[in-house]
C-alpha cells in the first residue's frame, strides 16, 4: 500500500504521456502521406528550403513518435530490473535522439511559426535534450547511476513537453486566446516548468519521501484495519 | 412638380434592376470563394498537433465591386478571407482571386499565387499571371479583340 502510493506520481506520469504519445501518433499519420501536404505545412509557406523543411518534419515526427514511448518505457522499474533490454533499448534511443530527433528539431525551429521567441524556445528544449541525453550516455558508461538517472530525468521531461505544450494549446484554444499568444505560452510554460520538475525530482532520492511517503503513513493503519475485519467477519 | 416626383420615381423604378445586376455581377464570387474554399477548410479538423487553432468563424469579403481583367483579357475578382478567433477579427486570413469563366480560385503565398487545391493539401506550383489585372490599354486592347473574334 505504501509503495503503491509512493510510486502513483510516476505511473500517473507515465499514463498520462503514453495516452499523449498515443494522440500525437493518431494526429500525426497524415505525415506521411506522401500524396498531401501535412496541414502543419501548408500555414507556413512559402519555406524558403522547402524539401529539406519537410524532410525534417518527417523524420523528426518519426523518430519522436519512436523515441518518447521509448523513454517512457525505459522509466519504468520493470525494464529498469532487466539492465540487457535497458541497456540495448537505450543505445537505439539515445541513437535516434542524438543523430535524428535533435538536429532535425532544430532545422524545424528555424521556421517555427511566432518568430524568434518561439524558436529560442525549441531550440533552447533541444539543447537541454541533446547535452543531457550525451551527458547521460558518457555517465550510464562510466557506471554513475545518479548523474545517469538525472540526465534522462532532463531527456523525459523535455519530451513530455510535446504533451503538456498540445494540452495546453487546446485549453487556451477553448479559453478563446489569440492563437499566436497561446501558442508562446503554450511552449516556454512547459519547457521551463519541465526543467525546474525534471530538477526537482533529480535530487531527491530513488525511492520516493516526502508527503507520499507521510500518506501512505498515514493509510498504512487503514490498510491494517480493513485487513483485520476481513480476517474477523 | 408631380411631374418632377413621378419622373423621380421612374428613375428609381427603372434603376433596381441595374443596381441588382451590379450587385449580382460580383455576387457570384464570393458564392464560389465559399462554396470552393471556405466550406472544405470548415471540414478539417485539427486534432492533437501544433497545427494553428480552427477559427471560430470565417468570412469571405470581395476586394472590389466590379470584375478586372488579367493580361490574357479574363475576368476575375478579388477577395480576402478574415477569420475570427474570439472576440477580434484578423483581416485577410487568406488573400486570392476568383475566375468568373472557369471558377478556378487561386490564393496568394507570399508573392506568387497558387491554386487553391494547395490549402486543402494538394501540392501545387504557382501560376504566373493569375490575379494580376492588365494595364487600362492593354484590358481594353484585349477587350477588343475578343469582341472581334466574337463578331
Amino acid at each position: 500500500m505504501v509503495r503503491g502510493f509512493a510510486a502513483l506520481p510516476r505511473r500517473l506520469f507515465l499514463v498520462v504521456m503514453l495516452l499523449g504519445a498515443a494522440l500525437i501518433t493518431a494526429s500525426s499519420l497524415s505525415y506521411f502521406d506522401f500524396q498531401q501536404l501535412p496541414p502543419f505545412m501548408i500555414e507556413k509557406l512559402p519555406l524558403r528550403f522547402e524539401r529539406l523543411w519537410l524532410f525534417s518534419l518527417r523524420v523528426h515526427v518519426f523518430s519522436a513518435l519512436l523515441c518518447f514511448p521509448l523513454c517512457l518505457v525505459l522509466m519504468t522499474r520493470n525494464l529498469q530490473r532487466r539492465p540487457r533490454w535497458h541497456r540495448w533499448l537505450g543505445r537505439v534511443t539515445g541513437f535516434l535522439i542524438l543523430l535524428a530527433l535533435v538536429p532535425t528539431g532544430m532545422v524545424l525551429a528555424l521556421d517555427a511559426k511566432g518568430g524568434a521567441l518561439v524558436s529560442a524556445g525549441f531550440m533552447l528544449s533541444g539543447v537541454i535534450v541533446f547535452v543531457a541525453m550525451a551527458h547521460g550516455i558518457l555517465a550510464a558508461r562510466r557506471r554513475d547511476l545518479v548523474a545517469h538517472r538525472r540526465d534522462l530525468f532532463h531527456v523525459v521531461a523535455q519530451m513530455s513537453v510535446a504533451v503538456t505544450s498540445r494540452a495546453l494549446m487546446v485549453g487556451l484554444d477553448t479559453l478563446e486566446w489569440e492563437p499566436e499568444i497561446a501558442y508562446v505560452i503554450a511552449l516556454w510554460a512547459p519547457v521551463l516548468f519541465s526543467a525546474a520538475a525534471a530538477e526537482f525530482f533529480a535530487r531527491r532520492p530513488a525511492r520516493a519521501s516526502g508527503w507520499w511517503r507521510g500518506l501512505g503513513r498515514v493509510l498504512r493503519p487503514l490498510e491494517f484495519a480493513r485487513v483485520v475485519s476481513r480476517s474477523n467477519p | 412638380m408631380k411631374t418632377l416626383r413621378t419622373f423621380g420615381y421612374a428613375c428609381l423604378i427603372l434603376c433596381v434592376p441595374y443596381l441588382a445586376g451590379a450587385e449580382d455581377s460580383v455576387g457570384w464570387a464570393k458564392r464560389t470563394v465559399e462554396d470552393g474554399l471556405v466550406s472544405k477548410l470548415a471540414r478539417k479538423s485539427r486534432g492533437f498537433s501544433r497545427e494553428r487553432p480552427v477559427p471560430h468563424e470565417r468570412r469571405v469579403r470581395l476586394l472590389g465591386s466590379a470584375v478586372s481583367a488579367d493580361k490574357a483579357g479574363r475576368g476575375f475578382v478579388g477577395f480576402a478571407v478574415d477569420v475570427r478567433y474570439g472576440p477580434n477579427w484578423h483581416e485577410g486570413d487568406i488573400v486570392g482571386c476568383v475566375y468568373r469563366d472557369s471558377g478556378k480560385i487561386f490564393v496568394k503565398l507570399g508573392d506568387a499565387y497558387h491554386p487553391h487545391s494547395v490549402l486543402l493539401g494538394k501540392d501545387a506550383a504557382p501560376v504566373p499571371g493569375v490575379c494580376e489585372a492588365a494595364p487600362p490599354e492593354v484590358s481594353a486592347k484585349n477587350g477588343s479583340e475578343r469582341a472581334k473574334s466574337r463578331s
